[in-house]
């Protein structure tokens, strides 16, 4: 770590300052294109993942590889918070199941009270997203959770902790 | 629904302020508050690169703390990530350097790797630990015979992407260029084949996708510093 982070007066007071505005203090400064500047322009507004999902429908399962599904231990899911598209929690991973069917899915303890007390309900593996160390809810609304049935076990396999799963990625 | 962004924030908890109340106007779009703002992040990043100790070391971590898989932030949403075809990729060298040659992602793959397990601090707020590995910046730099002593070291990135590291930063000990992560070579999403991961500035200045490194003493402004970022972005 350098000094910045020991003497913040130095620089945290003017941090937010320096969040604002874009610093061009004379020194050389290349003319943008158009295109550049459109580039950039654009850059500020992307939506995080999912955000545009009604403007570009096409199947779950198409949308999901498009998301780069990577593997994740399925130990590490387990307790993993799941957020909304305003990142307010909906409930907490309990375990990870195979159905009857081979379809992946993620049991999550969901209530409207950020997770709190859930009940049990059932989220398609590719419903969802990673960030680090939580889970985006990408395709399934909070509604859609409020009016998932809870969740019985008629049949579907737990996942052994070592055991890996494909999950895809977003970005908030 | 909005999405929460910071800029847009502070941006308008300056807006809010008396002026804007007596005014109606958006005091932060003013030109000499728009100066002052260039002057004080100009200052700021002179301040961060005198007070920089280039040996001193940042935390690491064990293996058990890294997460698995790293997290995705670039500035486009995942669904737009270009894969870079491995097998036709060259990693050109321009500027203040004695070899020119490109190297091929194979060519990289033989050189001596470094680990670094390291927290990765993203300007948003968030961050976590994660395990990189590859050639070492300062080594890398020295076999190709870069000038060690100019000021900056450039990326280009897919793109038209684009980021620099003051060289102080670039020769730490704990800078490389990354082509593992969790001892895998790294995928698509994460910057394959080539990124830079450096554990003395804040996430955005780790350039992914890297397809050109110049050493240089022109200063010039990077993708975010012209978005209004800080350029020097120290931790």
């Amino acid at each position: 770590m350098n000094l910045a982070t020991k003497f913040p007066v130095a620089t945290v007071g003017l941090a937010s300052a320096l969040l604002i505005g874009p610093p061009t203090d004379g020194r050389a400064v290349p003319q943008p294109s158009a295109t550049a500047a459109a580039f950039e322009l654009a850059q500020a507004m992307v939506p995080r993942t999912g955000m545009m999902d009604a403007q570009r429908p096409m199947p779950m399962n198409e949308r999901y590889l498009k998301r780069f599904p990577q593997p994740v231990r399925v130990g590490d899911l387990i307790d993993l918070p799941v957020l909304d598209l305003n990142s307010s929690t909906l409930g907490f991973v309990r375990e990870v199941v195979r159905t009857a069917t081979g379809q992946i899915e993620f049991i999550i303890n969901y209530s409207r009270w950020w997770g709190w007390f859930g009940r049990p309900v059932a989220v398609p593996l590719e419903k969802l997203g990673i960030e680090g160390r939580h889970l985006m809810s990408l395709d399934m609304s909070p509604s859609d959770y409020a009016a998932a049935p809870t969740w019985h076990n008629t049949g579907a396999a737990p996942l052994p902790a070592d055991a890996t799963v494909r999950v895809a990625l977003s970005r908030s | 629904m909005g999405d929460f962004d910071r800029r847009e924030v502070l941006r308008g908890a300056l807006s809010l302020g008396a002026l804007t109340l007596l005014t109606g106007c958006d005091v932060s779009e003013e030109d000499y508050v728009q100066k002052g703002l260039r002057a004080v992040s100009s200052w700021n990043d002179a301040v961060q690169g005198t007070i920089f100790r280039p040996d001193h070391l940042a935390p690491t971590f064990s293996p058990a703390e890294v997460v698995k898989p790293p997290r995705f932030n670039a500035y486009f949403d995942i669904e737009d990530v270009k894969p870079i075809d491995g097998a036709t990729w060259k990693l050109e060298l321009v500027g203040l350097v004695n070899d020119k040659r490109p190297w091929t992602a194979q060519q990289i793959y033989q050189l001596p790797e470094q680990e670094l397990i390291i927290r990765h601090i993203c300007v948003e707020g968030w961050d976590y630990i994660g395990q990189w590995s590859g050639p070492n910046l300062r080594a890398f730099l020295t076999r190709v015979g870069a000038d060690l002593t100019a000021k900056y070291v450039y990326f280009i990135c897919n793109d038209d992407f684009t980021e620099s590291i003051d060289m102080a930063s670039a020769l730490h000990p704990q800078t490389i260029l990354a082509t593992k992560y969790a001892g895998q070579f790294i995928t698509d999403p994460f910057g394959y084949p080539l990124r830079l991961r450096t554990a003395v500035k804040l996430g955005y200045k780790n350039a992914k996708w890297i397809k050109a490194i110049e050493i240089t003493n022109t200063f010039r402004e990077t993708f975010w510093s012209k978005q209004g970022e800080n350029w020097f972005a120290g931790i």
